[in-house]
């Protein structure tokens, strides 16, 4: 049993919040529902633990989802960079629902609370799999189920004040087409290697020096992951998202959300591009030296 | 040149829809035309994924006999599969945040509602300087 558990440990935290929140939308009672959204934070949080000292030990786990080997199937690879996060969202997300049990009441009505809390698994449920996950398509698809369940959530502070409706709106299309930007790029290098895995489509970029079409996908990429992630220009959606949002949902959102999407970004950046020495960073640093005279 | 930029028309109109959802999304001022112009901007991806899924004289990849049969690639008809779905659940909670906005500010008008949120700010400190006047007496 405990076997079964540690070696599919890389799932099992996506998976966790996942199949809980199908059943924390079934329970009418508030506490109960509560109660149960806190356990599986829990869970989620010593999986992380446990995923921990696996990778102290081998130093990087591949999980094969479905037994598919890796350039082919979808990848779940986790290693010392990518577990911080891990441990990071699962316990912010336990500590925000511990102390969610107060301020929920106050904001939203008392119908729907059951509902924010399986809205409220699935948006750590996604963001959990977007750390985790090593297929470039399966990144996407995480990405879109934690922003929507976000916007939802934003939304959720509606009950209250009316401008959270039309924060939540701008949010859902800025972040619709961030991540739809995100999808061109994939497809654009999807047509030149003919991979979807991360590690593999690195290696494979590695070899092709200059095409245009990898540009252009680098360009889409980066820019779609910029807008969920809202570095400067792009980041018009986030005050208000996060002023009209309930408070308890301020708390998950602001300390998980944009985070996730900052650590693919370095990863997108780093470990599929590898810019530190490119054409990039070339430029950026003469436009450094131009305006340091 | 002119055949090798006309012979990809497939492309001209995948980014043609891509730009005209674009504009929709930027330019218009009505909540549910936007919604409208981020629809097209999605189905343009879709084709975007299709058309090179797809090898002229291409067949679905089912396995026969006949040893020098072309197979089109059938794994981006699976993504934009996915694809799809998510984007007509974006479309739906849209959809349904667009009902909640007409629902509470009566108009779904860009407009409209920055003009109301603007009267709202000015009632709020009309009524917190009162507030602290009367606190002051």
């Amino acid at each position: 049993m405990t076997d079964i558990i540690i070696n599919n440990l890389p799932i099992l935290v996506v998976l966790t919040p996942l199949m809980m929140s199908l059943i924390v939308v079934l329970i009418s009672n508030n506490f109960l529902s509560w109660l149960l959204t806190l356990f599986t934070t829990l869970i989620t949080f010593i999986f992380s633990l446990l995923l921990y000292q696996e990778v102290y030990l081998h130093s990087s786990i591949s999980y094969a989802l479905g037994s598919w080997v890796p350039p082919i199937g979808i990848e779940y690879l986790i290693d010392k960079v990518s577990i911080i996060p891990i441990i990071i969202i699962s316990l912010i997300s336990f500590l925000a629902t511990f102390f969610a049990s107060k301020i929920m009441p106050a904001e939203i009505n008392n119908s729907s609370i059951s509902k924010v809390y399986s809205l409220w698994l699935l948006a750590i449920a996604g963001l959990i799999g977007l750390v985790t996950t090593g297929d470039a398509f399966n990144l996407f698809v995480f990405l879109e189920i934690s922003s929507l369940a976000s916007v939802a959530l934003v939304a959720m502070g509606g009950q209250k004040d009316k401008q959270a409706l039309v924060a939540a709106y701008n949010y859902l299309i800025l972040g619709a087409i961030g991540a739809t930007f995100y999808v061109i790029g994939v497809g654009l290098l999807y047509g030149i290697t003919g991979t979807l895995n991360l590690a593999d489509l690195s290696d494979r970029i590695a070899e092709i020096s200059d095409n245009k079409a990898l540009i252009a996908g680098f360009g889409f990429m980066v820019i779609g992951i910029m807008v969920k992630a809202a570095v400067f220009p792009l980041h018009i959606w986030l005050p208000r998202a996060y002023a009209y949002a309930p408070s308890a949902v301020s708390v998950l959102l602001a300390a998980t959300a944009t985070k996730a999407s900052l650590y693919i970004l370095a990863r997108i950046l780093f470990s599929v591009f590898d810019i530190s020495d490119n054409l990039i960073t070339y430029t950026l640093n003469i436009l450094f030296c131009l305006y340091q005279y | 040149m002119i055949s090798s930029t006309l012979g990809v028309w497939n492309y001209w109109i995948v980014f043609f829809l891509m730009m005209i959802g674009l504009f929709l999304v930027i330019g218009r001022k009505n909540l549910l035309k936007k919604i409208v112009g981020l629809t097209i901007f999605q189905t343009s991806v879709f084709l975007l994924y299709i058309t090179f899924g797809k090898i002229q004289g291409g067949t679905p990849p089912i396995l026969n006999n006949i040893n020098e049969t072309v197979y089109s690639n059938p794994l981006p008809h699976v993504l934009i599969l996915t694809a799809i779905v998510v984007g007509v659940a974006t479309t739906a909670l849209g959809l349904s945040l667009v009902l909640r906005i007409n629902s509470e500010y009566g108009s779904i008008e860009e407009e409209d509602i920055s003009a109301q949120d603007l009267v709202d700010y000015h009632e709020l400190i009309e009524t917190s300087k009162k507030i602290s006047v009367r606190f002051k007496k």
